[in-house]
């Protein structure tokens, strides 16, 4: 059996404190323990400042200031440096925002490039319009993103994230912004995704998300708990 | 990062915070430029001093002490053929050359046509006497004596620096022609040796003759003419004058380095060195000198000021793009990388003020002598350029100006590196 895609052990992690708070800051996990098997869609769900989104970012190394033990694609995060870390985000993960996070000054195309501008992906150029093909927007390839809606935005972000083909995809709240419909496209090119054993953890609020998932978590209270009520039979209300 | 997509970044960020680059580089053109500037002029200032003071750097002019140590001592020091011969045999003396001034008055009367003007004047003629070689190829005409029996005049040479105070000075004072030296070679005009406007001056049977203007020559003296120096021994034994000691000997040291070991062993000798021109050329350029400094200081401290500047519009940046650094971490930027592109942004800021501040100063020094030309007088030596540029000035303006825009960028770049991606993105 290969190694879990992600793996978590006993993490836990406080908001840093206030400078006019005494003592530590409030602790936003306690203890996390998670497995992703390779190939597997997991959803995560939590009320707003459960800290869904700070364990996304302990997932892509972008947030180091843990305790406890978070293994990505078989890498202990701890063990890298700022340049291992840089490495793996850039050609082994792929994030999506809930807010897109597209350069404005930067082309469709442009901003779907941007992870080439700091290592060498091979043919980068042709990914790129292929990964633009595959959310459908190779015809705005030149388009600012002031010009595009906000359903072609966070498409042209998934197609960032695709970019290297990453084995591991994280995104936050990826259909926050769009309405049903630009949602539930996004939600079938997650689907291909994920038919094409890439790995996918997304922190929702959305229950039609969650149905996408082949398996959903609840944090709370800084844990991760499979949730009591499944969403996948209780598509009309989602866990808040 | 390649470099070429740091380029490209840098480019769009740089049209997407055009303001910021703006207000960024002026600062950096107005002390660039004004650096340049101030270099240049102090270029072309030391440039025009020496035109009018040549720095002496081989030449040494040995005369005897105003108060002859050995002479109180009963010792009778002087400057003859032995004299000379003793200095040409200083080490790291080239060649001594013997000079002697007319020991007695002498003026011109002229009266007739000069250059088509109509004259009426008379001058004390200072004259001196030099050994025909020193002037070299600067006499156009044969620079020798031609003899107590002969009718011909005198031949002379004077000084370039003479001319050109006549041509701006006495010239249109009296509204005489402007004369060049291809002019004046051959021009030859009357004088009375012997003779002084000072009665009591005056020699007893003083002697008709003429002067012919030969050529000119920086060597020559200052303040009147330069005749062969069998001329000036003979003319003064015809009144009865000291012909045998000279009134001062011209060293030329093989190399400038040797000068100041040869003026030491002079005085060991008893004799004195005549460093006036020399001085006054020293402390002119060195007045430049410390002027520019000056200026120069004033600009780099502008630069500074412009580095500040840039360090303030870069902190801003920074906070205003933290989630830009935040996506840029995201996919895949190191610190480095961050680090990097803010610092690259402040070279293309230095690079563009630089640009704009090495044309102003252009811009600046062409309308400066554009002004000086029509405005100020004709004054004698004056410059057809007050400014200098050369290209290591323009080297070191560009150097400059992103040395203190990396500089000013520094900090604010590492603070861009060091910002948690989670934080920005989270914000």
């Amino acid at each position: 059996m290969s190694d879990p895609a992600l793996e978590l052990r006993a993490v836990h992690k406080r908001y840093p404190a206030r400078p006019n708070e005494p003592g530590p800051g409030a602790e936003l996990l306690r203890g996390v323990e998670l497995s992703v098997r390779r190939g597997e869609f997991v959803a995560i769900e939590g009320q707003s400042g459960s800290g869904k989104s700070t364990l996304l970012h302990l997932l892509g190394g972008l947030d180091a200031d843990y305790t406890g033990e978070v293994r990505v694609l078989g890498q202990e995060l701890r063990t890298l440096d700022d340049a291992a870390r840089s490495a793996l985000r850039n050609r082994s993960i792929g994030f999506v925002f809930q807010s897109f996070n597209l350069l404005p000054q930067l082309s469709a195309l442009e901003n779907v490039l941007l992870p080439e501008a700091f290592s060498a992906i091979p043919d980068a150029q042709r990914r790129a319009m292929a990964a633009l093909e595959e959310v459908g927007l190779a015809g705005k390839s030149a388009a600012r993103p002031g010009e595009l809606s906000g359903g072609e935005r966070q498409r042209i972000a998934l197609a960032r994230a695709l970019l290297a083909e990453p084995p591991l995809v994280l995104a936050d709240e990826p259909t926050g912004n769009l309405d049903a419909g630009t949602g539930q496209g996004v939600i079938e090119l997650f689907q291909r995704l994920h038919a094409r054993g890439t790995t996918l953890v997304i922190v929702t609020h959305e229950v039609r998300v969650s149905r996408a998932a082949s398996r959903v978590l609840l944090l709370r209270e800084g844990k991760l708990e499979t949730p009591s009520i499944d969403p996948l039979q209780t598509p009309s209300e989602g866990i808040r | 990062m390649k470099p070429s997509q740091l380029l490209r970044l840098t480019r769009r960020n740089l049209g997407r915070n055009l303001k910021t680059l703006l207000v960024s580089a002026f600062g950096v053109a107005l002390g660039v430029g004004a650096l340049t500037f101030f270099l240049a002029l102090g270029a072309g200032l030391s440039a025009a001093v020496t035109t009018v003071f040549p720095p002496v750097t081989r030449e040494i002019e040995v005369v005897l002490p105003q108060v002859a140590v050995g002479a109180l001592l009963g010792g009778d020091r002087k400057l003859d053929d032995d004299a000379v011969a003793q200095l040409s045999r200083i080490p790291g003396v080239e060649r001594a050359w013997p000079k002697m001034a007319l020991r007695f008055p002498a003026i011109t009367r002229y009266n007739g046509s000069f250059f088509g003007k109509e004259l009426h004047m008379g001058l004390e003629v200072i004259g001196v006497g030099i050994p025909p070689e020193l002037i070299g190829g600067d006499a156009k005409f044969p620079f020798a004596d031609p003899g107590a029996d002969s009718k011909k005049p005198i031949p002379v040479v004077i000084n370039r620096r003479f001319l050109e105070i006549y041509n701006k000075v006495f010239a249109p004072q009296r509204g005489l022609p402007k004369l060049t030296e291809s002019m004046l070679i051959g021009f030859t005009f009357p004088v009375d040796l012997g003779r002084s406007w000072v009665a009591a001056r005056t020699m007893p049977n003083p002697v008709e003759s003429s002067l012919q203007l030969v050529g000119f020559s920086d060597l020559a003296t200052l303040a009147g003419v330069t005749m062969p120096l069998a001329a000036a021994k003979r003319l003064n034994q015809t009144f009865g004058l000291d012909s045998d000691t000279y009134s001062s000997v011209l060293l030329s040291a093989r190399s400038s380095g040797g000068v100041s070991q040869i003026a030491e062993k002079v005085k060991e000798l008893g004799y004195d060195i005549d460093e006036s021109e020399r001085s006054r050329a020293l402390q002119i350029g060195a007045a430049v000198r410390m002027v520019t400094l000056a200026l120069a200081l004033l600009a780099a401290l502008i630069s500074l000021l412009s580095s500040v500047n840039i360090a303030q519009s870069f902190f801003a940046s920074v906070r205003e793009r933290r989630r830009e650094i935040g996506i840029l971490r995201a996919v895949g930027a190191t610190r480095g990388d961050v680090q990097r592109l803010f610092l690259a942004e402040a070279a293309a800021t230095g690079i563009s003020g630089g640009a704009v501040g090495l044309l102003l100063a252009r811009i600046s020094a062409a309308a400066l002598d554009q002004l000086a030309r029509t405005q100020l007088p004709d004054f004698p030596f004056k410059p057809s350029s007050f400014f200098a540029f050369a290209p290591w000035m323009f080297a070191a303006g560009a150097a400059v100006a992103i040395l203190a825009s990396i500089l000013g960028a520094w900090l604010p770049a590492r603070q861009a590196a060091a910002l948690d991606p989670a934080r920005a993105l989270a914000e």
